[in-house]
């Protein structure tokens, strides 16, 4: 068999990919215009006007980070810190998603510096410990503070501090 | 004239009642009649078979079966009814790492919390203005994760790069022999 006889064969070994054409079922049906704005400006009043009690689910959430920082000071095995950081940024999570839905943007600021720093940092010390804390103490003054919106002198004086904080940490660990 | 919105089925799975509510009630405002709500991804599920809705916007964390197993199983379980249907995902995440995680998985849209009802309806509009094709290839199953929608020009692309490839030869040969002077270009192959 000569060299060009087996030539194209490697393109039979490639991963096959197959593409499949766009449904334009949700066009049909819906049609075309849009949603009218005073619709969706109807929607936004909506959100901002809701009523929802987001303090009892907001104190669950500290309770339980509280406990997560308990655990994570006692434990030493690398595996169960990670798990157990790894609970305790989904209830950041949830504080970050929900106080803004539930007219408590201040503790979705908050929420929102400590989850990036989190995402970015794999070294868990007493120090990261001491910034969760202080975090978790900031929402507790938010919510006896019944302090709600972002600027408020309270929400960026602990914004600040946090950032401080966190900008230490960063300096001396990366 | 605004969309017609009363035929299209929207399932929301969302395990915080409140927020489920929210959510279901901001569609309903939107002009969505057809609204069916999950706490959890098994409910979810059993509703989707049941119902086969047009759009599904669900959470990301929920207990014990999460939001991205959710699109997982909906993509890829032969029971399935619509592995096809968008589906918003919803998260308080914002890193981007999590969003290019959710698109892996096979979401359609990411709609991150808290959310202003504008951004839902950008999310809305994208799904009924700009339906994603999907890809089957080996591991993996769902919407086309390039975001810019292109014909496949590889042949002529290759070809332009030749072009130019061999101009940019021809003008660095130029260059060999041609030194540009303030009175003009001296040519140095004729000393």
């Amino acid at each position: 068999m000569s060299h060009d006889d087996n030539f194209f064969d490697h393109l039979d070994e490639m991963p096959k990919v197959e593409f499949i054409p766009p449904s334009q079922g949700l066009k049909k049906k819906a049609g075309s215009g849009g949603i009218p704005d005073h619709l969706i400006e109807r929607g936004e009043s909506f959100i901002k006007d809701n009523n929802v009690d987001f303090i009892p689910f907001a104190k669950a959430y500290i309770e339980d980070i509280r406990i997560y920082i308990e655990q994570l000071k006692k434990t030493q095995s690398a595996s169960k810190q990670k798990k157990i950081m790894h609970n305790m940024t989904l209830l950041i999570m949830q504080l970050k998603a929900h106080g803004g839905m539930f007219n408590y943007p201040s503790m979705s600021l908050l929420s929102n510096l400590i989850l990036k720093f989190l995402e970015k940092t794999d070294l868990i010390n007493d120090d990261l410990i001491k910034i969760i804390e202080a975090h978790n103490n900031g929402i507790d003054i938010l919510i006896n503070g019944k302090v709600k919106i972002e600027n408020d002198v309270r929400t960026i004086a602990l914004e600040k501090e946090l950032q401080k904080v966190i900008d230490r940490y960063l300096k001396k660990y990366t | 004239m605004p969309y017609k919105l009363d035929d299209i089925k929207i399932l929301v799975v969302e395990d915080l009642l409140p927020m489920l509510t929210l959510t279901k009630s901001i569609l309903q405002i939107f002009g969505f009649k057809n609204l069916l709500g999950a706490r959890n991804a098994d409910e979810a599920y059993e509703l989707y078979c049941q119902h086969d809705p047009d759009i599904i916007i669900t959470d990301w964390f929920m207990t014990p079966i999460d939001g991205l197993e959710l699109i997982q199983k909906i993509r890829t379980d032969p029971k399935s009814p619509n592995p096809y249907v968008p589906i918003i995902l919803m998260s308080g995440y914002t890193d981007k790492r999590r969003v290019e995680e959710g698109r892996d998985n096979g979401m359609t849209e990411f709609l991150m919390k808290p959310y202003t009802a504008r951004d839902m309806y950008k999310k809305i509009v994208q799904l009924i203005e700009r339906p994603r094709q999907f890809v089957k290839a080996e591991g993996y199953f769902g919407p086309d994760r390039r975001r810019k929608r292109e014909e496949y020009v590889g042949p002529i692309r290759r070809m332009k790069d030749l072009y130019n490839q061999q101009n940019k030869e021809l003008h660095d040969a130029a260059d060999i022999v041609m030194i540009p002077k303030k009175d003009g270009v001296k040519d140095i192959t004729s000393k």
